[in-house]
């Protein structure tokens, strides 16, 4: 099936056409007619969410080997040890996926943190990744251990641990009217919401981002920042919640943070720092999508999910192939890049123009999506949202702006490193966001 | 190297025996002779380099043992009195609670946890990996069990909260005393404090979460310090600097840190789950965010050791120039396998029910 990771000490060239392979084989799983579940086995399962997420993973991280091959394969720094941990990552994430048991899921969850850190302090490129790695670890562990208390919790009181049950699990743990039950949610989704992350708990996104290699970005930013959004799917199916205050707060929260974060885009001098806060807003709606408690919203956030996962992805790549071209990341002096690599600038204005959401786009399908739902759960907010997409727009064409026009930099070298592999990446990253319009029914589950 | 002093055997076999006889007597003056056995046979055990520093350690520990026997045979004695009779299992919940306390104490003292840790650190800082290894592991065993069968014999709630209060008390000293250490042997002795106090919490709660705990805390620790031994590693900065000879050993070491961290694909998060689990319908809860954060504080500590010796590793897995020989090999994969194996299979079964 599809959770199989073959002979895990291959080559790259073997591992880089297993994945693709298994992308290409995943896609069979992800029309599903109904929003249901079907079973594998005992253990595993996948529905709409979880297979579409799977192709994802699977597509990003064949991309991710891509995209690094100049990095890892061919300056030898380690490739076989890069391939064995991008294997070994995907497989947990696969596992999380789709499994059917929640201290599984929770175990998986957890242990892709592992493979993770390794990537950031492996190949990343400066001694601050020390602090990053650490950040990344503390933040994460220590929020996702009141989680495990709740799982623990509702497997101790219902005596059984299948995600399945669900109905069982909300008649017996809880009390909706008890005050208590804003805490519970509240530790219920730590894990989740710092994973995502919200405004007030995102501060190991950036650094991670920023010191990871351009690898360890592309499936940061893609799927385990959805591996977060996932567990708020699942645990919101399987505590069966109502409408709680403290939903109210964490929408509130998330997306006055997201016009924050939006706001701080434009403090940046680090291109993959710009990158990381922008995909900090996108995450705050897709929050706001799953909390809004309509289904317009969790389908909006499915879709703002793989939207995102493609393109923030493919901006991290864009972005380290600048570096790789100008060996800086700093804004002040990455500029003109429109008169040395014409190329690269076509595709900055394509990834720049979907993150501003354009139409042909899964991205604005997402945003139609989750407007409306956002609205109907708390009008108020509406106010947030319209900044929010105002400022997307003005910071990606500021991003656009600012690296491809004004004059070149006097060290930047005449000729350019692009060749036709990172065009390849970008164009595998460009056709699903595009194309994925005309085959909607994929994601709208209800 | 011990193993080869003629005496080495002889006190080890002594060691094994006092433990064991203090386990299974029933009677007062049987467990104090145990412990005693066992510490009159550690000192050589301790001292075998024949370092100043190794026998200051020893004098230390020489002095918290004493100390630790005389308060349990004088707590034992006071429990005589109400019932005129000094067999274990009539030390009920019914004879004076000082008693019960001092014993506890006393228990306590000779174990390193919370509020009478303060030799365990100093200890480990002046002594060889071996005697390391045997000081958290084997050494740890009588007091806990100990402390297990008094829970066992007389269970009352001021007892059972006091248990848990020091298990918090040693996981947050286990965190906190960690961090800015620069001696690897301090920065373990206060993990061994940490987990101390994890055992401590789940006594109360089952004693089967308590011997599953401790089994997997002295199969990490093995690991670890038969790969430190190898290396001889005594601070951070001697950590930075091992040559590449001695990979394969820093990647167990790497590996068996996260484990004692208990971070999820290792075996030390499941028995940290396990413990969490036995708990977790009980009122005690709230003692147990102390725990957790003690924790967390010990995983900040772990993860700067981590990587340090991440970096040092830059071309790991050259087997060919291992040291050690092939017991050895065999004991450091084994260990390995278990880690990765077992946590998957244990977490697998536990969800199962």
């Amino acid at each position: 099936m599809l959770f199989i990771i073959q002979n895990l000490n291959m080559s790259w060239y073997m591992s880089f056409w297993s994945l693709l392979l298994l992308s290409l084989l995943s896609i069979i799983q992800l029309y599903m007619p109904l929003f249901e579940f079907s079973m594998q086995n005992t253990f595993f399962m996948n529905d709409n969410i979880s297979s579409t997420l799977i192709s994802l993973t699977f597509w990003i991280s064949s991309m991710m080997l891509l995209a690094s091959q100049f990095d890892i394969k061919i300056s030898m720094n380690s490739s076989t040890k890069f391939s064995l941990c991008i294997l070994i990552l995907n497989f947990m994430l696969i596992m999380a996926f789709c499994m059917t048991n929640t201290l599984m899921f929770y175990f998986m969850f957890e242990a892709s943190l592992i493979p993770t850190l390794m990537l950031i302090l492996g190949w990343g490129y400066q001694p601050e990744r020390l602090q990053a790695g650490m950040y990344m670890m503390l933040y994460t562990v220590s929020a996702s251990l009141p989680l495990l208390l709740i799982l623990l919790f509702a497997n101790k009181s219902i005596s059984c641990s299948s995600i399945l049950y669900n109905f069982i699990v909300q008649v017996k743990i809880f009390n909706a009217t008890s005050w208590s039950y804003m805490f519970f949610i509240l530790f219920s989704f730590l894990a989740f919401l710092v994973k995502l992350p919200v405004f007030s708990v995102h501060l190991w996104l950036p650094k991670a981002h920023v010191e990871a290699p351009v690898a360890g970005s592309m499936i940061l930013a893609a799927i385990l920042l959805k591996l977060g959004s996932y567990g708020i799917l699942r645990i919101y199916q399987y505590l069966n919640l109502q409408f709680s205050f403290s939903l109210t707060l964490f929408s509130a929260l998330a997306l006055w943070g997201g016009v924050l974060t939006s706001i701080i885009c434009f403090r940046q001098i680090d291109l993959k720092s710009l990158i990381a806060y922008s995909s900090i807003g996108h995450m705050s709606l897709v929050l706001a999508g799953l909390f809004s408690n309509n289904p317009w919203g969790w389908m909006g956030a499915l879709i703002m999910m793989i939207a995102h996962g493609f393109c923030s992805s493919a901006l991290f790549m864009l972005a380290n192939c600048v570096y790789e071209k100008t060996h800086t990341r700093s804004l002040y002096m990455v500029k003109g890049l429109l008169l040395s690599l014409p190329i690269l600038s076509l595709w900055w204005f394509l990834f720049s123009a979907i993150n501003m959401a354009v139409p042909p786009t899964i991205n604005l399908l997402s945003e139609i999506m989750i407007f409306p739902a956002m609205m109907l759960f708390l009008k108020y907010l509406t106010l947030c949202l319209i900044l929010m997409s105002f400022l997307a727009a003005v910071y990606s064409m500021y991003m656009y702006t600012l690296t491809q026009h004004g004059g070149n930099p006097k060290f930047l070298a005449p000729y350019g490193t692009f060749n036709s592999a990172k065009s390849t990446v970008l164009m595998l990253h460009w056709i699903p966001l595009n194309f994925f319009i005309l085959k909607t029914e994929l994601f709208l589950f209800v | 190297m011990l193993s080869i002093l003629p005496f080495g055997f002889l006190f080890i076999v002594v060691l094994g025996f006092g433990t064991l006889f203090s386990l299974s007597s029933v009677h007062w003056l049987g467990i104090w002779a145990g412990l005693e056995i066992n510490l009159i046979a550690f000192i050589p055990i301790l001292v075998y380099s024949k370092g100043i520093t190794s026998s200051e350690s020893a004098v230390k520990y020489f002095i918290a043992q004493a100390m630790g026997s005389a308060f349990l045979i004088l707590g034992s004695l006071i429990g005589f009195s109400p019932s005129f009779s000094w067999n274990f299992m009539d030390f009920s919940a019914h004879s004076y609670s000082i008693s019960l306390l001092m014993v506890n104490l006393a228990l306590i003292l000779k174990m390193g946890a919370f509020p009478l840790h303060y030799w365990l650190p100093s200890v480990m800082a002046g002594l060889q990996w071996m005697s390391c290894l045997i000081l958290v592991t084997w050494q740890k065993v009588a007091p806990v069990f100990l402390m297990m069968s008094f829970f066992e014999v007389s269970y009352m709630f001021w007892f059972a909260l006091l248990m848990s209060l020091v298990g918090a008390g040693s996981s947050m000293v286990g965190g906190a005393g960690g961090i800015g250490q620069t001696q690897v042997r301090v920065l373990l002795a206060y993990s061994s404090i940490g987990h101390l106090g994890w055992i401590m919490f789940s006594i109360v709660f089952s004693s089967m979460a308590a011997k599953m705990y401790f089994f997997i805390y002295v199969l990490i620790s093995v690991g670890i310090f038969l790969n430190l031994w190898i290396l001889d590693a005594k601070n951070m900065i001697s950590v930075k600097s091992f040559n590449q000879g001695f990979n394969i050993n820093i990647v167990n070491i790497l590996v068996l840190l996260i484990s004692l961290a208990g971070l999820p694909p290792l075996l030390g998060f499941v028995s940290k789950m396990i413990v969490v689990m036995s708990c977790v319908n009980y009122d005690f809860i709230f003692i147990l965010s102390f725990l957790i954060l003690g924790s967390l504080m010990s995983l900040f500590y772990y993860l700067g050791l981590f990587f340090s010796l991440y970096f040092s590793c830059s071309s790991f897995l050259k087997i060919k120039s291992f040291v050690g020989g092939l017991k050895l090999i065999l004991i450091n994969t084994s260990i390995l396998v278990i880690n990765f194996l077992s946590a998957l299979i244990i977490t697998w079964l536990i969800g199962l029910f």
